[in-house]
């Protein structure tokens, strides 16, 4: 009973803001944004000032695809995400401002809501807060904060919608929060490998499926790493790509020397769509990528263990290879509400 | 869920909405005239001098290594700010953040303040641990601690940049007075947050409201370093060495008025 009437009065509290402070009809123009999740996902932790409607979601993908976030209004999220390739980019390196190259490979997005942290190296912990690193990398939009806030702000209808959206003006908190709204709608989980983990015993077929007993087992321990409904267990590691690495990975936002030449296990869903691989995109093909964990790697200090010589027969690859395959998500890279 | 975390939310999500309609909808009173009995209050103000003249971004100032060099942007957090009186008792201002650049008044004002004699004055350069790391696009435009124009915010590691000191520097073996060269020391990460302990005599009372004007001897920074030599560039992660000789330089390169 309290907290009935608790929750009443902050309705109150509520109302008043709104009827003192804005127009009453504002919040009535914005639904909330019905997100259906994948059989056997978990929910997704949403930020109490975040919670997603369909205005929020839709000025966020404005925002994704308009290039006037970029200091010469020329590149925008849209221009190295890719939603063919599982919205990643298809050359090693990708390119910024003026032709500028950044310094690792643009990774996929989906699923981002469940990410503990972001970027290769984990240096930022929100999707709100990830916001706010290509627009200002120098390699990437290169573009002063406040600069770009101010440039979308006199876009009426980003202004009108952020009304709507969030009850304010349209400043760093709403470019922050809608573009994260709309890139936690990118959810991913309808492979052939969901299929079959759903029930359908046909949607695998049988080296998919023999692939699919490889990856789990304790010989190649690649679940060891590419763990749970994501594919990730979000960890840092070393998978033996180098001897000497020119990026120190985690190291570079810890200082710490035990996380040198560590990077952040990616996900493995759509993984057939996001060539080229490795977080230098230095791998063109998946058979390539095969090839290095069968080799066991470099003789890096810091590899991890499990990264050794498999000895895998052709038959044991070309399964591997299918059962990757089977983890690509059609449905998510056709799908009309991600199209600009 | 238990009911008491239920309540306990809705405690927290009620104060929070209160916070908000008070901050958003009222005109705050900014009539100073009107201390409490018992209360002062005191300006301190920040100054960027180079060699007890104020420093600017045109000069082009030579460093103890003989090397010409310019400063474009000498800006930093001033956070944690605190009086100790005459009986060693410390007052702390929680909650004041400072952004101080040069050329600019750099102000903060202590307010409520017990009359009485203050004989230290101390402070941290940079930003708690917690606030450090929290999100800058939540702070309304005006606000110290909201994304700046140069940055003082890293985006690729979340977390403040506790102070930007930068400009040209010549890197010629000849030393020839080309000032050509981008230098920068950007000071950051929670273990970089710097004390500083200042003596004052301070006189507290209703009726006055005196002001303590503190110099950043910009000068005294480059102890140590070799600006264009061997030293150019730390973004502290990248070179904890020159991080680390910056931060022991800048515990004792203010100095009161």
């Amino acid at each position: 009973m309290i907290n009935g009437k608790l929750i009443i009065g902050l309705g109150l509290l509520l109302a008043l803001s709104v009827s003192s402070c804005k127009p009453d009809e504002v919040d009535a123009l914005d639904r909330p944004y019905r997100l259906s999740l994948p059989a056997g996902f978990p929910s997704m932790n949403i930020p109490a000032d975040n919670e997603l409607t369909e205005v929020r979601v839709e000025l966020g993908k404005m925002l994704f695809f308009d290039k006037a976030l970029s200091r010469d209004s020329t590149v925008s999220c849209g221009s190295c995400h890719f939603q063919l390739n599982a919205f990643s980019d298809v050359v090693a390196i990708s390119t910024g401002i003026e032709g500028r190259k950044g310094l690792r490979n643009s990774p996929p997005l989906f699923n981002l809501g469940y990410h503990p942290y972001f970027f290769f190296d984990g240096g930022v912990p929100t999707l709100e807060l990830q916001v706010l690193a290509p627009v200002q990398d120098v390699n990437e939009m290169d573009h002063e904060f406040p600069e770009a806030v101010a440039r979308l702000a006199q876009n009426q209808v980003y202004q009108e919608m952020a009304q709507i959206a969030y009850g304010r003006s349209f400043d760093a908190f709403v470019l922050t929060r809608a573009i994260s709204a709309f890139e936690r709608t990118l959810v991913s989980g309808n492979s052939a490998y969901d299929k079959y983990n759903n029930g359908s015993s046909n949607a695998l077929n049988e080296s998919a499926k023999r692939g699919m007993a490889l990856f789990n087992s304790e010989r190649l321990s690649c679940n060891g790493c590419h763990s749970g409904f994501n594919f990730t267990d979000y960890s840092f590691k070393n998978n033996g790509l180098y001897v000497q690495y020119p990026d120190s990975g985690r190291m570079r936002v810890t200082a710490l020397p035990q996380d040198r030449d560590k990077f952040k296990v990616p996900s493995l869903r759509n993984v057939a769509l996001t060539a080229p691989y490795m977080h230098d995109g230095s791998f063109a093909t998946l058979p390539d990528v095969i090839e290095h964990y069968n080799s066991g790697g470099a003789a890096n200090p810091q590899k991890d263990e499990r990264i050794q010589p498999l000895l895998l027969s052709n038959q044991e690859k070309s399964d591997l290879l299918e059962f990757l395959y089977s983890l690509t998500d059609n449905e998510f890279i056709t799908n009309p509400n991600y199209a600009p | 869920m238990k009911t008491s975390t239920i309540k306990n939310y809705a405690i927290i999500l009620l104060a929070v909405f209160a916070s908000l309609s008070i901050t958003s909808c009222d005109k705050e009173d900014d009539d100073h005239d009107h201390d409490h009995d018992g209360k002062g209050h005191v300006h301190v103000y920040f100054n960027n001098l180079y060699n007890g003249a104020a420093q600017t971004s045109t000069a082009t100032y030579t460093g103890t290594n003989g090397r010409d060099f310019s400063i474009e942007n000498n800006n930093y957090y001033i956070s944690n700010m605190r009086l100790v009186n005459d009986a060693g008792v410390e007052v702390p201002f929680t909650g004041q953040y400072l952004l101080a650049k040069t050329g600019e008044s750099n102000e903060l004002e202590l307010e409520e303040i017990a009359t009485g004699n203050y004989t230290k004055i101390r402070f941290d350069v940079g930003i708690d641990s917690v606030t450090n790391h929290a999100d800058p696009s939540t702070y309304p435009a005006t606000s110290p601690l909201a994304l700046k124009t140069p940055s003082m915010h890293w985006s690729w590691a979340s977390g403040y940049i506790f102070y930007r000191l930068e400009g040209l520097v010549d890197t010629t073996a000849a030393k020839n007075g080309t000032v050509d060269t981008g230098w920068k020391i950007h000071l950051g990460t929670d273990a970089k947050l710097t004390s500083v302990e200042l003596n004052i005599d301070l006189m507290i009372s209703a009726s006055s409201h005196p002001g303590i004007t503190i110099n950043m001897n910009t000068e005294d920074l480059f102890n140590n370093i070799d600006l264009g030599g061997a030293d150019l560039v730390s973004m502290t992660m990248n070179n904890q060495d020159l991080a680390n000789r910056f931060k022991a330089n800048l515990a004792s390169a203010f100095s009161v008025e």
